[in-house]
């Protein structure tokens, strides 16, 4: 069933592929290649930070963004109508659809990582923490998108909210710049990045982030089961 | 065995307003059942409750005699929907949605069945031609009718069509009606205000306003329910005389178009309008169901 749910939604990307291509690899390569373009200036440690926010933005802006948009649209009652008697459930459907664009964002992750093995080699490296980071980076996103685009149900107005969420996620987040400022603490992103940065040994392992990053994933899927589990997906209080 | 059965179903929102009141609706086997109503009847609260999109404050609904409370898994097994809406995939190409719903209902189904099939709906609903447009190169009649194609290629028992027809050219139309009407379904339920799209294709019709039942039968019982209303339109040979014509009329250019409360009075006309002055075109609408429609709705709001 995911199979054919993915085929379907790879191949509805058809028309968009210059978008896509734009937006998933020639602006954030570019933005990348800014970001070392001056590496003898910098210590690898400074360009590993540096890609490692370039890492969770990127996740942030597209994933985040579009997995918000796609959920929303299924969301519509006329699209609940039509898959209402269609075999896969509405929760296969969204599965579906945060699988195929963790694919899509998969090469931005992957190039970033080189690039970061390539300047400070791969010994400081946790395997093991980089791919737990990573994991609860793709769900704790993804969940957030699946809640906010559920509740939403409405792809015009999750325009709104891919726009502005995204932005205020990375700037209010020590993505590009070093600050411990208290009120960045209330941001998830920051402790995302403290959990990718850990990982690849540019900061010590601490199990405050690691916690908080699991009890939001856990919240933000408790949101999206709600909505995704319901049987009555049309009833909500007027 | 009944194949929907709709009892004393009743859906009031949290904000009081109450979409269905009491509706008791049954589809028998090899029927096709039409409800009718204006807009804002409750057709598609309906509809959604029998998809299992919004939950019924009282009552029940049974599919195949399964309580879809009970047993909801029955919807996607025995449902095929066709929505009021034109959706469309817009960068998938015709076939290629035909082939994914096909692949999502059965693992099994192999290549060529796959390949058969879709070609035999795409040419039941007329769009052999269209199979390699993207969705975004569809028209509305071709988008509709591709959600026909879409209900049909998984031949599932009972059909459900929202408005099937809406936004949808004459001749589209007319095609449409005969696919549904020769789809040979277990059940088929008709949700329209399109009157004679219901009379052309229902064996049996509900009325349905402010959300309760007014009348039901079929086409022709409710015809014969009240006295019904007929519509001449003749282009005589010489000029009719004022004193045949009934006080309902209009002229435009050579054609007259005149209304009548029976049918026995129109034909009492136009038999005398043939003796005066001749006819060179006729055509008489009777019974005028849209009108009779009316003229319930009007009824019952008295």
């Amino acid at each position: 069933m995911i199979r054919p749910l993915i085929g379907m939604e790879l191949r509805g990307m058809r028309i968009y592929k210059t978008f896509l291509f734009v937006n998933l690899l020639l602006m954030p390569l570019a933005l990348l290649f800014m970001m070392i373009m001056d590496s003898t200036s910098r210590t690898p440690e400074d360009i590993s930070y540096l890609v490692s926010g370039f890492i969770v933005v990127s996740l942030v802006s597209s994933f985040l963004g579009t997995l918000t948009s796609r959920v929303s649209n299924v969301f519509e009652p006329s699209v609940l109508e039509l898959y209402s008697t269609l075999p896969p459930r509405i929760s296969t459907v969204v599965f579906a659809q945060f699988l195929t664009y963790s694919l899509l964002v998969l090469p931005q992750v992957l190039i970033g990582l080189a690039v970061i093995v390539y300047y400070q080699g791969a010994g400081r490296i946790n395997i093991f923490l980089l791919i737990l980071a990573l994991l609860i980076t793709f769900s704790e996103l993804g969940t957030l998108a699946v809640s906010i685009g559920a509740k939403i149900g409405n792809p015009y107005k999750a325009m709104a909210v891919t726009g502005i969420l995204p932005w205020l996620l990375v700037v209010f987040s020590p993505a590009y710049y070093r600050s411990s400022f208290p009120a960045l603490y209330l941001n998830p992103v920051t402790y995302l990045l403290s959990c990718i940065r850990s990982a690849i040994g540019l900061q010590s392992v601490s199990s405050i982030p690691w916690l908080v990053s699991a009890g939001l994933t856990g919240i933000f899927l408790l949101f999206a089961l709600r909505s995704l589990r319901s049987g009555y997906m049309l009833e909500k209080p007027f | 065995m009944n194949v929907i059965e709709i009892n004393n179903l009743t859906k009031i929102y949290p904000d009081g307003t109450k979409a269905n009141d009491g509706i008791s609706i049954r589809i028998g086997k090899n029927e096709i059942v039409g409800i009718i109503g204006p807009n804002g009847a409750g057709k598609t609260t309906l509809i959604r409750q029998l998809l299992g999109l919004l939950k019924p404050t009282s009552g029940s609904i049974k599919v195949m005699s399964e309580d879809i409370e009970d047993n909801a898994d029955i919807i996607k097994k025995t449902l095929a929907y066709v929505p009021q809406y034109p959706l469309s995939f817009p960068s998938l190409r015709v076939e290629e949605v035909l082939e994914y719903v096909l692949r999502m209902r059965g693992k099994n189904i192999s290549e060529d069945e796959i390949r058969e099939r879709i070609s035999n709906v795409l040419n039941l609903v007329g769009l052999s031609g269209a199979a390699k447009f993207f969705g975004y190169q569809l028209s509305g009649g071709m988008k509709k009718s591709l959600l026909l194609a879409m209900a049909l290629v998984q031949e599932l028992p009972v059909l459900v069509l929202d408005e099937p027809t809406s936004m949808v050219d004459i001749v589209t139309k007319h095609r449409l009606w005969e696919v549904i009407r020769d789809s040979n379904r277990e059940g088929t339920l008709l949700a329209s205000h399109d009157m004679n799209e219901v009379k052309a294709l229902c064996d049996r019709v509900y009325l349905l306003l402010h959300g309760k039942i007014v009348a039901s039968g079929t086409p022709a019982d409710m015809v014969s329910m009240i006295k019904m209303p007929t519509e001449v339109r003749l282009i005589p040979q010489r000029e009719i005389p004022s004193s045949v014509l009934p006080k309902e009329h209009r002229k435009r250019g050579h054609l007259y178009e005149l209304a009548f409360e029976t049918l026995e009075d129109a034909l009492d006309t136009v038999e005398t309008v043939l003796k005066t002055a001749g006819v060179s075109y006729l055509e008489i609408e009777s019974p005028s169901f849209e009108n009779l429609v009316i003229n319930l709705i009007g009824r019952d709001g008295e």
